[in-house]
This record gives C-alpha cells, structure tokens and sequence, in this order.
C-alpha cells in the first residue's frame, strides 16, 4: 500500500486540491480520496486517462448545501480505486465541466446526472434525458423532489406529441439533407432487443452509419427507492435489476451493507452464497448462449440451453424457492439451509454440463457460418474499452484479466482454484468464448464451495434481526456479476435508510459502447453485437 | 375438349394436393423441429397433432384482413397472388410416376425453373407495397438473393441435362433408371440443395424474413389469409424444390417393390425432411455473405463440375 | 488452396453439425405436457402467502404485532385489529393486494408467532384487480360459520 501512496504524486501535483483523503481500502472499498476544485477537475481526468485508469462510475449526490459529483477511477492491472469529488454550492442549476470528450464512457453517466439532478454539464455534445421520458419536467433523485409530477396520461400524451414533433423534425431535416439516407427505429417492439431497447439507426441502405441507444423503457428508479426504504427492505429490489443473474446483484448489496456494518457472515453461508452465484452465472451465460444464437438464426441451441438451465433453475429453487429474482441473501447469512438432495443433483449436473459444453462447441463454435457471422463483427479495441469503462466478459475478450473476483477478492474467492478466461481477439467470437470458458471455470467453483462447505449456522452471530442501521460514511463495494463490474457507491447518514445509493451496473457501461461497434457494420451485425453485449435491459434502465 | 377438361381436373387436383401438402409439411416440420430440440411438438388435435395445423389454418382464415396506412393496395393485394401463382404452375411438368404427369414437356425443366423464378417478384412487390422499412429491406434482399442463386441453381441441374441429354423431366428420370445421378454427380446434389434452399428462403439462407433483424421481412406488415398464402407458398416452394431434387438426383419414381408415384413421394419427403433438418441445425448467413457464398462458392465450383462432366462425357463417347 | 480447404471445412462442419442435432433427436423430450401432466413443486416453492392453520386450536396465529406490516416493502398489508374484552388485540381484517406483492418472504421471516407461510398453489389467475386482493381470514369465517351449530 506504501507502494501506491509513494507513486501518486503525479494525480494532484500542481492542481487546486481541497482536501485529500486516505482510505482505508479494507472498511470502505476507496483507497485515496480527493476533493478538487471544478477546474482542475479535467486535468485530472486527462491524467487519469494517458495513465490508463478507467472511468469506474460517476454518481451525482445532492447534499444540503451543495451538489457533489463523484468520479470513480480504477486500474484494472492492480486496483487502486481514486474517488475524486468536485462541489458546486448552486443548489438550482449547478454546472459541471464535461469528461465526455475524454472518458466516452462519462456521456451517458453525465447525461444520468441531468436527468435525476439537473445538474448541467457544459460542453456535453448531447446533453437530453437519458432515463426518464424526454418531456419529464422532473429531477427525482433531487431531495426536495416531492413525486409532483401530473398525471401520468397527461405525460404519455406530451411524449406522444412530442416524438411526433421530433420524428416530423427530424424527418424533413433528412428530406433536405440526405435524399438516400434511412432511419429504422430497432425497437423497443423488436424480437432481438433483449427486452426494452431502442436502437435509432441512421443506415445507408443496410449499412450502418450511426447508432443512437434510447434507453429507459424500464426505468423504475432503484436508486430512490433505495432513498425510501430500510436497508434491509430494499433486498428484494435486487433480484430485479438484473433477473438473469439476480444472484451476483443480492451478493453485491448484501456485501455492501456487511462491510459498511464490519461484520462478517459466517463460513457456511459464504460457501453457499459463492456456489449459488456461481450456479446462477451459468444460468445466466446459458440464457446468453442461447438467445445469441437466436439472434443469429439459430432456434435449436436456445432448447438445449434453456434444458440445462432449467435444471440450474431447479436446484436454485430446491434452495431458495425462487427461479429468477432471488431475494436469498440476508445481512449475515443467507435465507435457507442446503435442502436434502441438491448435492446429489449438482454432482449429476456438473458432468452432465460439461458434455454438453462439448456438444456446444460441435453445434455452434466450429460451424463455419457461426464463425462468419462473429470473427471480426463488433470490434471493440483495448482502448475503447478503457474510454467507455467496459468491464466482464466483453473487456476479457480484448485479452485482459480484470475480474473483480481476482483483482479484488470478495467472500471466499480467494480460496478457489479457478482461472481467468481471456481472449485477445476484441470481437463478438471472442465474446463467446469467454463466455463459454467462463460457464467451466463456474462448474469448476461451484464444485469445490459445495465440497468444501462446512457444518455451521447459515447466519452469523451478530446478523441483524431488524433492518441495520449504518454507520455514516461512504463506502463502494464491488462483484462480479455475470455481465462485469457491478458496483454500489452508498452514502450512509447513520440513519435507517441510505442517503444515497448508486449503482454501477455492468451492462450500462457496456451498452454505451455499442454505438462505436457498429459503425460500418450491416443491420444484420447489430443484432449479432447487440446480443453479444449481453444486455439486460431493466438492470441498465434500473 | 378432351384436352381442357384433363387440365382444369388437373389444377383442381394439384390444388387440393398443394393445400393439403402444405398442411402435412407444416406438422412434419413442426415435428422435426420439436423432436430436435427436446420437445413433443402437436399432440392432441388429431393423430399426433396431425390436424392442429388445419385448426391453426382455420384461426387464420378467421382473422380481419388488413391493409396497412399508406400502403400500395393495388401492391398490397397482388402480391401474395403473385409469390403463389407460379409454384402451382411448376407443377404441371412435374412427373410424379411413370405416367402420372400433367403436362410432359420436352422443355420441362426450363419450365420449372422459369415458374419459380418469378415467386420473388410477390415477395419484392409485397416489400415495396407494405411501406414498412422492415419489408423493403426484406424486399430488396430477396430480389439480390434470388438474381444470384438462379444461376448456380440452373448450372447444377445442367449436368443432369447433359448426361440425360434431354430437357424433359420424364426422360431424365428414365435416364435413371439403373444409377441414380447423384451418385454420379454428388457435387451437383449438393450445389442445387443449396440454392433451392436458398430460393425457397430456408433457413441458412432466410434473409428475407429474417425474424431476429427485420421483424418477419417482407411479410410484416400481413396477416390472416395473405400471410397463410405466403406460408403455403413458401412450403410448396420447398416441396417442388425436392420433387426436382428427386427427378433429377435421386432417380425419380424409380425403385423397387412399390409403384412409382409411392417411391417418388417418399424420395421428395426425405429430401423435405433433410431441409427441415438443415433449418433446424444452422445459424443464418448475412446477406453479403450469402452473396458472396453464391458468386465466389457456388458458381464457380458448379462451372467446374461442368467442365468435368463434359470431358467425362466425351471421353466415354470415343 | 485455402479456398478449397475452407470449403471443405465448412461443408464438414455443417455437417458435424448436423450430426449433433440428428443425435439429439433421438433422445426423451424433456418438456412435460403441463395442464394435464403437473409437477409436483418443491417444498420451499414461493406461492402466495397465506396463514398458517395452528394444529391445535385450527385458527392463525396472527396476534396483530403488525411486524409485517411495517417490514412489507411494496405496502401489500392492509391489518386491521380491535381490542377484544381481555385488552388483547384481535384481527378483524387481513387483505394482501397481489397488485403488489413481490412474495420476497420478509413478512414471513419477520413474524414472530410463525403465523405466515407460502402456499404450494401456483395456479391462481385473476381477471380483475380486485380478485388479486387476497383475505386471509375469508377461510377461517367460512370454517367457523359450517363447525358452528345452525341456530334453531
């Protein structure tokens, strides 16, 4: 750590500081934290950015007195998380300077910002509503917002007249400006945009010159509800924000509110928590597999991907009685016991999975029109990939090995034997390697946490029985869920509910890439690059 | 007199056959495709679910037919007409049994191909009239699709001809009657399956409805009986292809035992049954590389195989 | 050279392919036919809650602590009590609205007398908002209205 702090001169040196702080990475998740003036804050980023640090997360807090930006940066090589803070004291338009030029990744965090806050980021190429509809006249994460917001017909009618309004503008600007040009609106009623996505594409016949992600069809604000409940109600949320993995997001909250408390949960409960998690990534990865080679024209994978999963689906409800949002994972512990059974059930699984993989492998990744239809689609360089803060499988198949269950060990991570998968080819095949490589190295986890499970209570002693209350402080916690890094900045009061929770969802970041992939590609790539983002949409609209 | 009346019998006959076909091709393909992917498919509406696509059909007359803002209704209506119309007219050369055929053309062949090679102005027209983006994409795919698999399509099938040495369909097949010629030509069977299937937009070559990126192609904006037209056509689409396959490849109603026309039909199931299975293995190519597939693939390894068979050919005659 | 090689692996990996799913065809479809073959659930299986029937007395064991209701994050719970002639507080009403509930089983771990439980039912469809409003003590009336003797 002496290390670290002897070789970080070089962020401040010369720049207006305010105050400076040392973490302690082992309490709460930050190793240093600055506090800059919103001049030098560009500076900063520039040399955060030429020394190969990603934009981890940006999370707008409203405080009394003042609005305050968080910026998050990281290494993915060896972890050194920077919390950076820049204050404004305007409480009704606090402006901000842009990093969107240089983290691309800061576009739509900035324009979240705006959205929930107001806060006004100057310079930002494109700064409109991100989440909420584009005729919101609201800032709900604002805490002097009050939910007086009109009815909602009146507000689907103004958003009606409004597209109406744009798609007219836009329509006759098209007519003036390109005779061959072509918009296609790719959904949000579309059989391959894995849920509520909505891609604007500008095409030159089937050619695609420009991608325009709408996103926010299943926006149903987390981030405020966290605001309003108790800490330990606001648990079922997490199996809906991501439903595929549900398990990696309960890990992850769960983790927050344990390491904000300084507990720990006891021995058993940990090897569960990891095996189940495990289990549910490969759920989750099959679900991947399967409805990508749907989008490929494939029907016949999705079956049998969806016949294992199916058989992951049983053991997890034999477990926790749930088959998608898991609401398993208490403050402590975990809900449940290991039932009777399940052990015999994984151990037939594990050898039954692994035919199958072999199986996959003859069907999909040596069929030649499989290999046409991936190698060299949806390229996504090692530097996009910093620019936009792309993380999990999409960043380890541009050969580099963060995974936050290595980079920074949670739980009992560190005791498994396994590996991480990269592959250096940067496109959509590579994806799907990693991929699949990743649903082996989770069979092999899952197969030692369950073997080396001890006996014991599934809670620890000093669980909570009621809903805690957490120490004031700010605190960042992160997994590895099954699409990459995901993230929870908590800003705690020491009251029942968080001050502030926000979330660093994985396929949010991975999404925001999308537009610099497709470029060039045909309109029958964008289905192949959007599915191999791995997208779950009401994780990225929350 | 005679004459007219043989041939207005014949149509109702192979209208009632395509109508019914297609009925059975559609159980069978859900048959395959469910018993390949871990499923049971119908089971209970008739035997083995064997009338659950005749209560699909009827749901399907039963629906509102629409026509779509700002469409082309003269277009609109056509279309559907025009993708079906001439795969019924294919049928007339098709020789079914020794003597079961309709019309026995010396050009018989050209014939076929000439018919089919118009269903994809239907599915153009259908693309262009529905005035949906999705459509007119899957419109001007086809179009590309079907100009650049009609040649390898026509180039296979001329090594057959040129053993056979005749147009004729019915003296192809008796050219059969000791080797069928896809043990002679292998090759060929395997380029023509190819383009048929690509042709007749089967999956991997189904571009133009591609369901995961145009919505359904050029069929989005149709439904009830329109689209159930376009359905059926696509499926004696595929079952002419086969019966071609068959005369051509696979020696026709040659065969022991059995009649003839029982051979035929059981040789053109197989090969329907051998597209389903394809359909059911493989991801779907991108239109560019369909193209691409068919110029730099197929042609000139169809060109090739040409040049083999006539030296062959010429060789054995001195 | 690579042209025919490429060919040739391709046309070999189709088939392969094919191999692979004409092997699969074979096998036991592993759908179940649902309405008319059911499975049975397993015993942890989150159904709807509902109240526990004591063994002893046949009646819930609700005492109306109202834990449950504050816990509930989706404000399902709609509780109301009166205090009986012994001071104690007895249930006059108990509705969940299934509008609502996430069946996240707080309530459950919440309650102090084990009175709440997740039934095994899964086939409770609704056609109207308010046949998802859901009152627990309606089985519990209708058992005391049929054990009661009928008045003369």
């Amino acid at each position: 750590m002496t290390q670290t702090q002897n070789d970080t001169h070089w962020i401040t040196e010369g720049l207006t500081v305010e105050s400076a702080l040392e973490h302690v990475y082992a309490k709460n998740g930050f190793h240093q934290e600055f506090v800059i003036s919103k001049d030098s804050l560009r500076e900063l980023a520039q040399r955060f950015r030429s020394r190969e640090y990603f934009l981890e997360c940006l999370s707008v807090v409203d405080y009394p007195d003042h609005f305050e930006c968080c910026y998050q940066f990281n290494r993915w090589d060896k972890i050194h998380r920077v919390l950076v803070k820049v204050r404004n004291p305007d409480k009704t338009h606090p402006h901000f300077p842009t990093l969107s030029d240089i983290y691309e990744g800061a576009n739509w965090y900035e324009r979240e910002g705006y959205d929930f806050f107001g806060v006004i980021f100057d310079n930002h190429p494109h700064l409109t509503r991100l989440l909420l509809p584009e005729t919101a006249k609201i800032h709900p994460m604002r805490k002097d917002f009050k939910g007086d917001s009109g009815t909602d017909v009146e507000d689907v009618l103004a958003l009606i007249e409004y597209e109406d309004h744009q798609y007219e503008k836009v329509s006759q600007e098209l007519k003036n400006k390109y005779q061959k040009d072509y918009f296609i609106n790719m959904g949000p009623q579309h059989p391959s945009t894995h849920g509520v996505l909505r891609l604007l594409l500008h095409l030159d016949g089937e050619r695609v010159l420009e991608t325009y992600p709408v996103i926010g069809y299943s926006h149903r604000d987390h981030e405020r509800m966290a605001e309003y409940k108790n800490y330990l109600q606001f648990t079922p949320n997490m199996g809906r924000m991501d439903y595929v993995g549900a398990m990696s997001f309960n890990f992850g909250y769960i983790g927050l509110i344990e390491k904000a408390l300084g507990m720990a949960p006891s021995p058993r409960a940990e090897y569960i928590r990891v095996f189940s998690t495990e289990l549910n990534r490969i759920a989750s990865h099959l679900l991947w597999l399967g409805t990508y080679l749907l989008d490929l024209g494939a029907m016949t994978p999705f079956f049998y991907c969806f016949d294992d999963r199916e058989n992951i689906l049983d053991m997890l409800e034999m477990l926790t009685g749930e088959r998608l949002t898991y609401n398993f994972f208490r403050f402590g512990g975990v809900a449940y016991d290991v039932p009777e059974g399940l052990g015999d059930q994984l151990k037939a699984f594990i050898p039954k999975m692994r035919g199958r993989l072999k199986d996959y492998k003859i069907l999909i990744e040596k069929n030649i029109i499989f290999m046409k239809r991936t190698k060299e689609i949806g390229v996504l360089t090692k530097d996009q990939a910093l620019s936009y803060g792309v993380t999990g499988p999409m960043l380890r198949a541009c050969g580099i090995a963060y995974d936050i269950r290595k980079a920074e060990p949670y739980s009992i991570y560190p005791e498994m034997n396994f590996e991480i998968p990269t592959f250096p080819g940067c496109d959509t095949f590579a994806r799907y390697q990693v991929r699949l490589a990743e649903i082996e190295q989770s069979l092999r986890i899952a197969e030692q946490a369950f073997a080396k499970m001890p006996e014991g209570p599934i809670k620890g002693e000093k669980a909570p029985k009621v809903s805690p209350k957490v120490p004031a402080g700010e605190f960042y916690f992160a997994v590895e869920s099954a699409r990459g890094h995901y993230g929870e900045y908590l800003v705690a009061n020491g009251s029942a509910n968080p001050y502030r929770l926000k979330q660093r969802t994985p396929s949010y970041a991975n999404l925001s890439s999308l537009s610099s992939m497709l470029s060039g590609h045909l309109v029958a790539d964008v289905v192949a690059v959007l599915g191999s983002t791995d997208v779950v949409m009401p994780e990225i609209d929350r | 007199m005679n004459e007219l009346f043989r041939i207005i019998l014949s149509l109702v006959i192979v209208i009632g056959f395509v109508l019914i076909n297609s009925l059975v091709l559609v159980w069978l393909e859900r048959k395959v495709s469910a018993r390949i992917q871990l499923r049971r498919g119908p089971l209970y509406v008739g035997w083995f679910g064997l009338l659950q696509t005749f209560a699909d059909a009827l749901k399907m007359l039963g629906k509102e037919l629409i026509f779509p803002k700002n469409c082309d209704k003269v277009l609109y209506f056509l279309a559907p007409i025009l993708s079906f119309a001439p795969v019924l007219g294919a049928f007339l050369v098709i020789p079914f049994g020794q003597h079961l055929v309709i019309q026995d053309l010396n050009i018989g062949l050209l014939l076929v191909f000439a018919f089919s090679g118009l269903s994809f102005i239907g599915i153009f027209m259908a693309g262009w009239a529905s005035n949906n983006k999705y459509s007119l994409l899957g419109g001007m795919r086809s179009v590309a699709q079907n100009i650049s698999y009609e040649i390898p399509l026509l180039l296979s099938s001329l090594n057959i001809v040129m053993m056979a040495k005749s147009f004729r369909l019915s003296d192809i097949v008796r050219a059969q009657a000791h080797v069928p010629f896809i043990l002679l030509q292998p090759l060929a069977f395997i380029i023509f399956i190819t383009s048929a299937l690509a042709e007749s937009n089967r999956t991997p070559f189904d571009i133009p409805e591609a369901e995961s990126e145009l919505v359904a192609g050029f069929h989005t904006e149709y439904s009830g009986l329109r689209f159930g037209i376009f359905f059926i056509s696509e499926y004696t689409y595929v079952f002419i292809s086969s019966c071609v396959a068959t005369a051509l490849f696979l020696g026709g109603s040659h065969g022991p035992f059995l009649s003839g026309w029982a051979w035929f039909l059981m040789k053109a199931y197989f090969v329907v049954f051998v597209v389903m299975w394809v359909r059911w293995t493989l991801p779907r190519l991108r239109s560019d590389q369909l193209i691409t597939f068919a110029w730099k693939v197929l042609i000139p390894l169809s060109l090739f195989n040409i040049i083999c068979t006539a030296l062959a050919l010429q060789l054995l005659k001195q | 050279m690579s042209y025919i090689t490429n060919i040739f692996t391709g046309f070999w990996s189709v088939l392969a392919g094919m191999v692979v799913t004409l092997k699969y065809m074979f096998r036991k479809p592993v759908t179940e036919v649902y309405p008319r073959v059911k499975k049975p659930m397993f015993p942890r299986f989150k159904g709807p809650t509902s109240f526990v029937v004591d063994e002893k007395t046949g009646d819930h064991r609700c005492i109306s602590c109202e834990l449950c209701v504050k816990i509930c994050p989706s404000l399902c719970i709609t509780l109301e009590k009166e205090r009986g002639e012994d001071k104690k507080f007895h249930l006059k009403e108990y509705k969940v609205d299934y509008t609502l509930c996430s069946l996240c089983s707080l309530c459950i771990e919440v309650c102090p007398t084990d009175a709440l439980t997740h039934a095994k039912d899964y086939e409770i469809p609704a056609l109207s908002q308010s046949e998802m409003i859901n009152d627990f003590l309606k089985p519990f009336r209708e058992k005391q209205k049929t054990s009661q003797p009928v008045a003369p």
